[in-house]
């Protein structure tokens, strides 16, 4: 019996967001406030001569015009490369040249096209193949950050891990296949969105639509040249994240130097034009995979080589390429690899961080190839797997330690739900079924040197507590999550805690919603606070009830002996004692937790970086039209290991939403380019999954135990979406014989390939 | 996205909408549903000085159907209405499938047939924010040299994309305009110029009032076959509609097929018709068919996918499209191979 | 041009002075206070901002403010029936987890309603339909679907108060979940 954990409570932010209650950033409205907006540049590829912004200031209602030469100019980033407002140059379309407040948003509007920018246009380029040749056009002065900027390479991971010759050695056979995958955009139905407010004391408060406000506050403070205590930044309700929201944004920092300017809040919200097309991407790559196997289906040698196309700007880009040899070495047991990986900025829209980091590209190609694999070898899909799966126990090739892993029993648990073995390549034509594997973290260190959080619990005289964390509750259910392992913890109803979180001067820190950390990082920092105030409590109630506090349990709100089960106490009568009689001091918990992982080497790639895997198996279920080309899923099972399953409503919706993004990657997003232009920035014609596109979903919690997540729980944000795309396309391939190496599997692509073949209308 | 100013002027009399658009020629632009108008309003793609908002206009609302007259559907009628009507459903079967394909759900409620039927074609080159358009600067109907789809030419490619006027135009639907003048009534068909600019044919000051639908002829079966990538929301990438009528040997004696989403104006498909009139619709003849009407669709990349997919797309909805409308024949229908 | 216009949000009457070529939404979030309806696309696309215009299902963002003179307004702060009485709607979708983020919530629950107001017991079908309009980028739709799909058992529900809503535990949930398949 739990008080909290394992129950499908409703989220604690739900009814707010029922009654429309909830407040994200563009809902708040300031007394005075200004309306901000940025003037983009509409040139992939230009220097900027000269801003004159006489025109725009002197249109009434305007109240400042910021260029890039009014701020400090400092750049920012993961390996900095990019500043709040461009000024010497932009590198893509949509690159951010100049910011305006003005009394309302059509003043501001207006005020936009009076500012006068000469430009002197420079070549660009779109691919990165060809920014890679000699000659192209530099986008990025050389510095020590950038591998070999006249080749516009910003990073190059090259590494090696076993003996690669020897491995390809040992193989009877060796598969060797090119894949690509297409840029795509988060898509949250929120746009980033900023309110920033400034005091004359000289103080910056940003609400922002974020992931990771410590994160934020950094870069702000780093660029505007404050120290920490004088940026705050605050996390309203986020209408969605998936990564896209979580680095500083120009709508972060324009809208603070705007309101410094002026001395009033000013808001910066995006238009739906703005957050797709000049935000941030999944980077489109081209991973070219040798694989070597044994005859009887053992992988042993494999080499990538990557290219991924950074766009105009790193983001969380270096990362991502450092962390993509993980993505190999950690699903399946590969003791032979070699990569060599290659980030290349081109003049397109920067990519960064989206669910995943990198794992859904690598993934889509490498369980592609197994697939093929199993085809040529006569081995079934399930087999094939089973030959290769991690185990818990393991080390990786590059040191990452397997602590708990149900990959095995996952890939049983699906193949068993959908007789997926007695219906592979036994289906009519049109019909089939594909298998993909997938894995990700539970936390990264890489950027920091510590990968942590903390928190505090208050108890108050009435039984119910308040617990602060810096955690980012971006609509994935944190503070639910978080509040249950405080109420499992103090042996107190959920419904008697109360969150506050995000918020950089109130909370504690925590670096941020991604990694798939937030249920494991701060998870762990909760637990242990709320594990401080229950040592407490029960101190006190051993005062009360004459008995020590080792033989006490809190459960559901009542402390009780175990050996003399008559003796018990109310949580509140043991709080309302501990204030009465105790110290004189409320009761307050405090934890702190840093992953005892390393930090990413990106000479080496080695290390532990995250200090658990979460693990899945996924079987797609597809019917496709031979005559449209379109393939509809009818059926997604994921059979999934995220530990101790805390709250299996949530989960459900994490695993259904991340098929949906998976799908919608998979065959219908896309952006059509013209030399850097996005000619479809809408969500009319980004085609996002809509309720009738959405397949059965089915989800089967393969327990483990985690012992170092909290109550044995692991993350489960990101690595459900990352096998969508292979067991889609593997579906396909078993439906109708067409292997698609390209991402999306759009109609036309479908009956192309029909047609080569021979089928078809 | 701010709108920009306009004087928003709402007529509760056709009388009073007529004068209205007569008072002030060429700074007025009518607005029904608003779901196509407000878009294009904060995109800055067309300038006005006056919107005139006829959905209060009483004339221009509600569906009557009389066994002489067929079926008369106010302009301003809602698709929704439209769709959901047992009669339209019954008799109009391709005009309730059309009406019904639209958007979704709150384009229904909002949208109206002649906000459908005079829909503003689209063009990825132009149905774009200002900030967008200033990369490669005007297309030709924003005022530039060349469109921007045919590069070189100068004449506006952007496609009719209404799901309605084909499945009216193969029921031989006629518009009834009102203007300064008086009123005048014209085959649907006439109301279209082929012109991407200026794609509406009606003079200063006038307006569509109503749509008529004749009596469909006896036995005859309509459909409306749509393709789209996701179930809602889209617009046609492809989009047929059909009207057939057979005698009771199974021999075609009426057909009709119009195209929408593929060019500058919904079309028919005379060559096409001609092949079906007077045989049997066996399954080759409807190939032949078919292929004529994909012959005369020249979809072009004013939109996601590729022309020549679309146009397999064309001939797949068109195929569609008169096997379900003959199957709603009254005397039956079985497909028999060539 | 400035007009003033009369009309009625939620049950509350308004005369307001606004410009011509402001929109519903803006007029709700900016000038009402009422930021339920979300701007997500600004363009009828997302379906975040709709709302029910004389009971019929509007979208915000491509209506006039004007054009609602004398009308009766519905938004999502209005779909309660009381402060301590939910919608069934409301109640369904907390139960279920239909929402994430939430930022596509208040808009799912009034094309939602909009069809309860009709069916109130729908089939699937008829549910994306009716919600085809409504982007939802977190929860994949299935949760949504069902809370629209199982909403009426919660009518007459003690669930529909907030209070012991937020506090139904297990057995309680699963009981429910019996009574609507």
């Amino acid at each position: 019996m739990t008080t909290a954990i394992r129950k499908r409570l409703p989220r604690n932010d739900a009814l707010q967001k029922v009654t429309g209650d909830a407040q994200y950033a563009d809902d708040i409205y300031l007394p005075g406030m200004l309306y901000g907006k940025l003037l983009r540049s509409p040139h992939a590829h230009a220097r900027i001569l000269d801003i004159d912004t006489e025109r725009a200031l002197a249109l009434p209602g305007v109240r400042a015009v910021v260029c890039g030469i009014d701020t400090s100019g400092i750049k920012y980033g993961t390996v900095p490369d990019e500043q709040g407002l461009a000024i010497d140059k932009v590198r893509f379309i949509g690159d951010e040249v100049a910011a305006v407040a003005a009394v309302d948003e059509e003043t501001a509007e207006e005020a936009l096209a009076l500012i006068d920018v000469a430009y002197e246009i420079l070549p660009s380029v779109h691919d990165p193949l060809l920014a890679m040749q000699e000659g192209a056009p530099v986008i990025h002065e050389a510095s020590a950050h950038i591998y070999d900027a006249a080749r516009n390479i910003s990073r190059r991971t090259h590494l090696a891990y076993g003996n690669v010759e020897a491995g390809f050695a040992q193989a009877d056979y060796v598969f060797e296949h090119t894949f690509e995958t297409q840029m795509v955009n988060h898509a949250t139905i929120e746009p980033h969105s900023a309110v920033a407010q400034y005091d004359p004391g000289g103080k910056i408060t940003l609400y922002s639509s974020c992931q990771t406000p410590f994160l934020i506050r950094s870069d702000l403070a780093a660029t505007l040249q404050m120290p920490l205590t004088r940026v705050r930044v605050v996390k309203p309700r986020v209408g969605g994240g998936f990564g896209g929201k979580r680095e500083m944004m120009a709508s972060d920092f324009s809208a603070a130097v705007l309101a410094m300017k002026t001395g009033r809040p000013v808001k910066v919200t995006y238009t739906r034009e703005e957050a797709l097309a000049t935000t941030r991407q999944r980077h489109p790559t081209r991973i070219s995979l040798r694989t070597g196997v044994t005859r009887g289906g053992r992988v042993v040698a494999k080499e990538c080589h990557m290219i991924m196309e950074n766009g105009a700007y790193n983001g969380r880009g270096p990362d991502i390429l450092g962390s993509c040899p993980n993505y190999l070495t950690v699903l399946y047991r590969t003791p032979n690899i070699h990569f060599d990986g290659y980030l290349v900025y081109t003049n397109n829209p920067p990519g960064s961080a989206f669910r995943g980091f990198g794992n859904p590209q690598i993934r889509f190609a490498d369980d592609s190839q197994m697939d093929i694999i199993a085809a040529e070898l006569g081995i079934d899909p399930v087999e094939l797997r089973h030959l290769n799966v991690r185990e818990a126990g393991d080390v990786t090739p590059n040191k990452a330690i397997i602590t708990s892993c149900g990959l095995r029993e996952c890939v049983e648990e699906v193949d068993r739900a959908t007789d997926f073995r007695n219906r592979w390549g036994k289906l009519p034509f049109g019909q089939g079924v594909g298998l993909a594997c997938g894995h990700h973290t539970c936390g990264f260190k890489s950027l920091l040197p510590h990968d942590s959080s903390a928190a505090v619990v208050k108890l108050n005289d009435d039984g119910t507590a308040n617990v602060l964390t810096g955690a980012s509750d971006v609509g994935q259910g944190s503070d639910t999550a978080l509040g249950m392992i405080a109420a499992e913890e103090l042996g107190i109803p959920f419904h008697r805690i109360e969150m506050t979180t995000a918020d950089t001067e109130v909370t504690p820190m925590d670096l941020g919603s991604y990694a798939s950390r937030v249920t494991f990082i701060a998870g762990h920092a909760v637990r242990l606070a709320a594990a401080d105030a229950k040592s407490q409590l029960l101190e006190a109630a051993a005062d009360l009830l004459r008995t020590p506090p080792q033989d006490l349990v809190s459960e559901n709100g009542v402390i009780c002996s175990l050996e003399h089960p008559e003796r018990s106490a109310l949580v509140e009568e043991a709080i309302q004692h501990h204030l009465a009689h105790g110290p004189g001091s409320p009761i307050l918990g405090r934890g702190a937790y840093n992953a005892p992982t390393d930090r990413l080497n990106r000479e080496t790639g080695e290390g532990n970086t995250s200090p658990a895997y979460s693990f899945g198996a996924q079987v797609a279920e597809v019917k496709v039209d031979p005559e449209t080309g379109r393939v509809r899923v009818i059926r997604m099972t994921s059979a999934i290991d995220c530990g101790v399953p805390l709250n299996p409503t949530a989960i459900e919706g994490q695993v259904e939403g991340s098929v949906a993004g998976g799908m919608g990657q998979a065959l219908l997003e896309s952006f059509s380019q013209h030399e850097g232009l996005i000619l479809n920035p809408s969500l009319l014609e980004y085609r996002v999954p809509l309720a009738g596109e959405m397949p059965d979903m089915d989800t089967i919690i393969v327990e483990t135990e985690e012992k170092e997540g909290p109550f044995g729980a692991k993350g489960v944000g990101e690595f459900v979406q990352i096998p969508t795309a292979a067991a889609i396309a593997n579906a396909v391939y078993d439906a109708i014989g067409v292997r698609i190496h390209d991402l999306p599997i759009t109609p036309d692509k479908i009956l192309a390939a029909l047609s080569k073949k021979g089928v078809g209308t | 996205m701010s709108l920009p100013a306009f004087k928003y002027l709402r007529p509760d009399s056709l009388e009073e909408a007529i004068f209205l658009l007569g008072s002030h020629p060429g700074e007025i632009m009518i607005m029904a549903g608003g779901t196509d108008l407000l878009v294009s309003l904060k995109q800055k793609l067309f300038q006005t000085a006056r919107v005139l908002d006829v959905k209060a206009v009483s004339e221009l609302r509600g569906l009557e159907f009389t066994e002489t007259d067929g079926l008369k559907v106010g302009a301003a009628t809602r698709l929704s209405d439209l769709a959901a009507d047992k009669l339209v459903q019954t008799r109009y079967t391709g005009v309730a499938e059309a009406a019904q394909s639209v958007g979704a759900a709150a384009h229904r409620s909002m949208g109206t047939l002649g906000g459908n039927v005079c829909l503003n074609n689209r063009c990825w080159y132009f149905n774009q924010s200002p900030t967008w358009r200033t990369t490669f600067g005007s297309c030709y109907r924003l005022g530039g040299e060349s469109c921007l789809v045919a590069k070189g030419t100068a004449r506006c490619r952007a496609a009719y994309c209404g799901d309605t006027a084909p499945s009216l135009l193969v029921m031989g639907a006629q518009v009834k305009i009102g203007g300064p003048t008086g009123f005048r009534t014209v085959p649907l068909d006439e109301l279209y110029t082929g012109d991407g600019k200026a794609s509406i044919r009606l003079a200063p000051g006038e307006l569509v009032v109503e749509i008529t639908v004749p009596i469909p002829e006896v036995g005859v079966g309509t459909a409306y076959r749509k393709y789209r990538l996701r179930d809602s929301i889209d617009f046609p990438l492809a989009g047929a509609a059909c009207a057939i009528g057979l005698d009771d040997e199974g021999t075609c004696t009426h057909a009709r097929i119009a195209l929408t989403a593929v060019g500058s104006r919904p079309e028919r498909c005379p060559q096409a018709e001609d092949v079906l009139a007077g045989r049997k619709l066996t399954a080759g003849v409807i190939s032949e068919a078919v292929e004529a009407a994909r012959s005369q669709a020249r979809p072009l990349r004013t939109t996601v996918m590729p022309p020549p997919y679309r146009r397999t797309m064309v001939a797949l909805m068109v195929r569609n499209a008169i096997r379900a409308a003959a199957s709603r024949c009254e005397s039956g229908w079985e497909e028999y191979p060539s | 041009m400035i007009r003033g216009i009369s009309l009625r949000v939620n049950g509350v009457a308004y005369n307001l002075h606004i410009q011509d070529h402001w929109t519903l939404l803006d007029v709700l979030r900016a000038h009402l206070g009422l930021t339920g309806a979300k701007k997500g696309c600004d363009s009828g696309v997302c379906g975040a901002c709709s709302v029910h215009i004389d009971g019929g299902l509007a979208l915000a963002c491509l209506t006039l403010a004007a054009e609602c003179e004398g009308c009766e307004v519905t938004t999502v702060e209005g779909l309660a029936r009381s402060p301590h009485e939910l919608h069934p709607l409301q109640a369904s979708f907390v139960f279920y987890g239909a929402t994430q983020c939430g930022i596509c919530t208040p808009g799912m629950l009034m094309a939602a309603k909009a069809l309860y107001d009709r069916d109130p017991r729908p089939t699937r079908e008829a549910i994306h339909d009716a919600v085809g309009g409504n982007i939802c980028r977190c929860t994949g739709y299935a949760k949504i679907v069902r809370a629209i799909e199982h909403a009426h058992v919660f009518e007459a529900s003690r669930l529909l108060d907030p209070k012991a809503l937020m506090q139904a535990q297990g057995e309680e949930a699963e009981l429910l979940a019996e009574e609507s398949r």
